[in-house]
């Protein structure tokens, strides 16, 4: 009898354990640094080793998983007939594999930090173990979030997602200022996670089902319908903008960034590159799930309240972030109010609703667009916070005026440096030229004129920000002696400039395309009820060649 | 005569009757740790609630959770950042009047979504087979990847504050 019960149980199959690969790696990575503190002692160096095996291992199983879902999407752990918990597919594996290659960035940027013998590092390196499996397990849950259209997944994942990141801002104890940024961002996410939990309640009380592509669809026909009553129709707005809290929070969305400028000022700076990039990443990964299952429903109708609403919040986002940048002389805060300006930017992707045509698999160019748009964002935040992190260490200041005369102190630096704030910017040499332009067209073709002149006007105000460094490094020199900053340092802040020159202009058609491929699975996964697919849709050529070509 | 037929609204009226005295006693309350008691009556009636529609998982964890974990966080939290146990609230008239505002507003139209809605109603719960088991299937079945990441979750978070909890030497 007793076999009996265990035959009817539900079991995850091989196939379903091997296709989640990344996220075994990632959690393989916790356990390993918990073990290595156990048996090798707590050793911030081992520690910080492990982190970077464990994040290039990941990335390495993202690439020998990427041609095995190119041509369909995998999604399932769950029983037959439940609601698939996990997907993987070409979307998730690309944002996981950002997500790996930053960390394994972040912690080579705190390695580096640790031979400088920065006064922030001091705790770091007493308690690494603690530090990294924090920041793994931040990296776990947006590798999550990214995963999943599971309402329950998307809750548990930013959760995972969160709260590691709070203790990592706080974790220099001593520090008033990192527990004042510690805990207004505690505050701050629990608040947010609270109305996210209370939206999607209401989402699964109405529908009966916590699976987003399902709700999306019924969402979309209760809102089309003209028999719905209106109070039916305020209490989905309600749930959706719930949902969207909790979303916002982690891109730093205005009126849900408030957290973000003190968050990043407190942290460590390595804490603060972390969080400035792959929090929004996965962020903005889940939200174009998420918009790909309830705005595409709608596509018939181009005019609609949902898209009209995301297109406000991204308006008013990008503008807060660069007009509250003008008056900053932190570099770290200016760098924080930028972040939250290109959350604005990527968010008008999510205003792009695209009618596909009947039977082809085009995917939206928004999604092409904004993938271009982070992955160039990663390197240029990466290279930009990497050159104020090796300024810090070196000068124990991270004002504007200690860039002063870095042209001629560290010139490799500064030369690094421009590249960045001139590519967040959007000027054209550079790669966030490029990521702009797709956006910008993107936008054109969906009617959202008015959104293309925000962007440009707000490029044109940032201008402004951005080069006050620049003035400060190439013609405010006031004659302090030159330093010199660790080797590995400077590789890391040159291959970033170098990265954003080369996607600027030679190879920019070749990423479009790749980020085509990538986006194209979205909709197919969004218009899908069971699992059962993947053979038909690898029946069929994946993008025709149509979708490749540029906008 | 079955006995559930009359003594289900009693039981009902009683626990309905706990719930409601004990918001109202936290609303005029002016002592924090009387408001926090007068939750516990709040929590526990609702708790009674659950045990009437035969909810008895959902009954334990709202005692478990709010009853119990909830409830002893605040009452810590206010004996650990007042300088007096004894804080008394004294709320000015605009405080008053903004929150009485609010409150209305949204209880107006909490009233209105809520009877403006065709929910879905299960079956009579006394015919349902019982929760625990039904959860307990569902957590190792169709929940089992959310139940798996909610331990690595704990896990991590248990590191975390382990790490902030523990002094510096």
């Amino acid at each position: 009898m007793l076999l009996a019960i265990a035959n009817s149980f539900w079991m995850p199959d091989l196939d379903a354990v091997v296709a989640i690969g990344p996220l075994w790696g990632l959690a393989g990575t916790i356990v390993a640094i918990v073990l290595a503190a156990l048996v090798l002692g707590r050793s911030a160096a081992v520690s910080s080793v492990i982190t970077i095996i464990g994040a290039t291992l990941t990335a390495w199983i993202c690439f020998t998983h990427a041609p095995r879902v190119a041509q369909s999407a995998w999604a399932g752990l769950a029983p037959a007939g439940g609601s698939p918990m996990l997907l993987v597919d070409n979307f998730a594996i690309l944002f996981i594999l950002l997500i790996c290659l930053f960390l394994a960035c972040v912690t080579g940027l705190w390695m580096i930090g640790a031979s400088t013998n920065a006064r922030e590092s001091a705790a770091h390196l007493r308690n690494g173990p603690e530090f990294f499996v924090l920041l793994v397990g931040s990296a776990f849950g947006m590798a999550l979030m990214v995963s999943t259209t599971n309402l329950l997944m998307i809750i548990l994942a930013i959760e995972m997602a969160s709260l590691p990141s709070y203790a990592i801002v706080g974790f220099q104890k001593r520090n008033r200022i990192a527990a004042e940024a510690s805990l207004k961002y505690v505050l701050f996410g629990a608040v947010t996670s609270a109305l996210m939990a209370y939206g999607i309640s209401l989402l699964y009380g109405f529908y009966g089902t916590l699976d987003v592509n399902e709700i999306g669809r019924l969402v979309s026909t209760e809102l089309a319908a003209t028999d719905t009553p209106a109070a039916a129709k305020a209490l989905i707005s309600v749930a959706l903008f719930g949902l969207m809290a909790g979303i916002g929070f982690k891109i730093s969305a205005v009126p849900f960034h408030f957290w973000c400028p003190d968050v990043f000022e407190g942290a460590s700076i390595e804490v603060t590159t972390w969080l400035s990039v792959a929090s929004k990443a996965a962020g903005l990964g889940l939200l174009l799930r998420i918009i790909a299952a309830v705005l595409q429903p709608l596509a018939e109708t181009f005019d609609n309240p949902l898209s009209t609403t995301v297109a406000m919040f991204a308006a008013v986002t990008c503008t807060v972030g660069n007009l509250a940048a003008f008056p900053q002389t932190s570099v770290k805060r200016l760098l924080a109010y930028s972040s939250i300006a290109h959350a604005g930017y990527m968010l008008m992707a999510g205003a792009i609703i695209w009618q596909a045509k009947p039977g082809s698999d085009v995917a939206n160019p928004a999604f092409a667009a904004l993938i271009v748009y982070i992955i160039v964002y990663l390197f240029m935040n990466l290279g930009a916070f990497g050159c104020t992190a090796l300024v810090y260490w070196a000068t124990g200041s991270e004002k504007i005026e200690a860039f002063r005369g870095l042209g001629r102190r560290s010139p490799l630096i500064a030369a690094a440096m421009t590249v960045c704030l001139f590519s967040l910017v959007g000027l054209p040499p550079f790669g966030g030229f490029i990521a702009k332009f797709y956006l910008l067209m993107a936008l054109f073709k969906s009617n959202l004129v008015w959104l293309v002149a925000v962007a440009l006007l707000n490029s044109i105000f940032s201008l402004y920000f951005y080069s006050r460094i620049a003035y400060a490094m190439y013609f405010a020199d006031d004659g302090k002696p030159a330093f010199s900053v660790p080797a590995f340092g400077r590789a890391l802040v040159i291959a970033a400039a170098i990265v954003i020159l080369l996607t600027g202009i030679p190879i920019a058609g070749g990423l479009i395309g790749r980020a085509n491929q990538f986006a194209s699975h979205l909709y197919p996964i969004a218009a899908r009820t069971t699992f059962a697919e993947p053979q038909a849709a690898a029946a069929k050529d994946p993008i025709p060649l149509a979708a490749r070509s540029a906008p | 005569m079955n006995v559930n037929t009359w003594l289900e609204p009693i039981v009902f009226f009683l626990f309905a009757g706990v719930v409601l005295f004990s918001a109202i006693g936290i609303v005029l309350t002016r002592n924090i740790v009387r408001a926090a008691l007068f939750l516990l009556g709040t929590l526990g009636g609702v708790a009674g609630l659950y045990f009437l529609l035969m909810a008895n998982l959902l009954a334990a964890i709202q005692l478990i959770v709010y009853a119990g974990g909830t409830l002893v966080l605040i009452v810590f939290g206010v004996m650990l950042t007042s300088k007096s146990p004894w804080v008394r609230f004294a709320p000015s008239r605009s405080e008053a009047a903004a929150a009485t505002t609010i409150g209305l507003v949204l209880f107006a139209a909490l009233a209105k979504i809520v009877t403006g809605i065709d929910w879905t109603v299960a079956a009579h719960p006394a015919d349902q087979p019982a929760t625990v088991r039904q959860v307990g299937n569902l957590l190792l079945q169709q929940y089992l990847v959310p139940f798996e990441v909610a331990s690595v979750l704990l896990l991590v978070v248990m590191i975390g504050a382990a790490y902030l909890a523990r002094p510096e030497n």
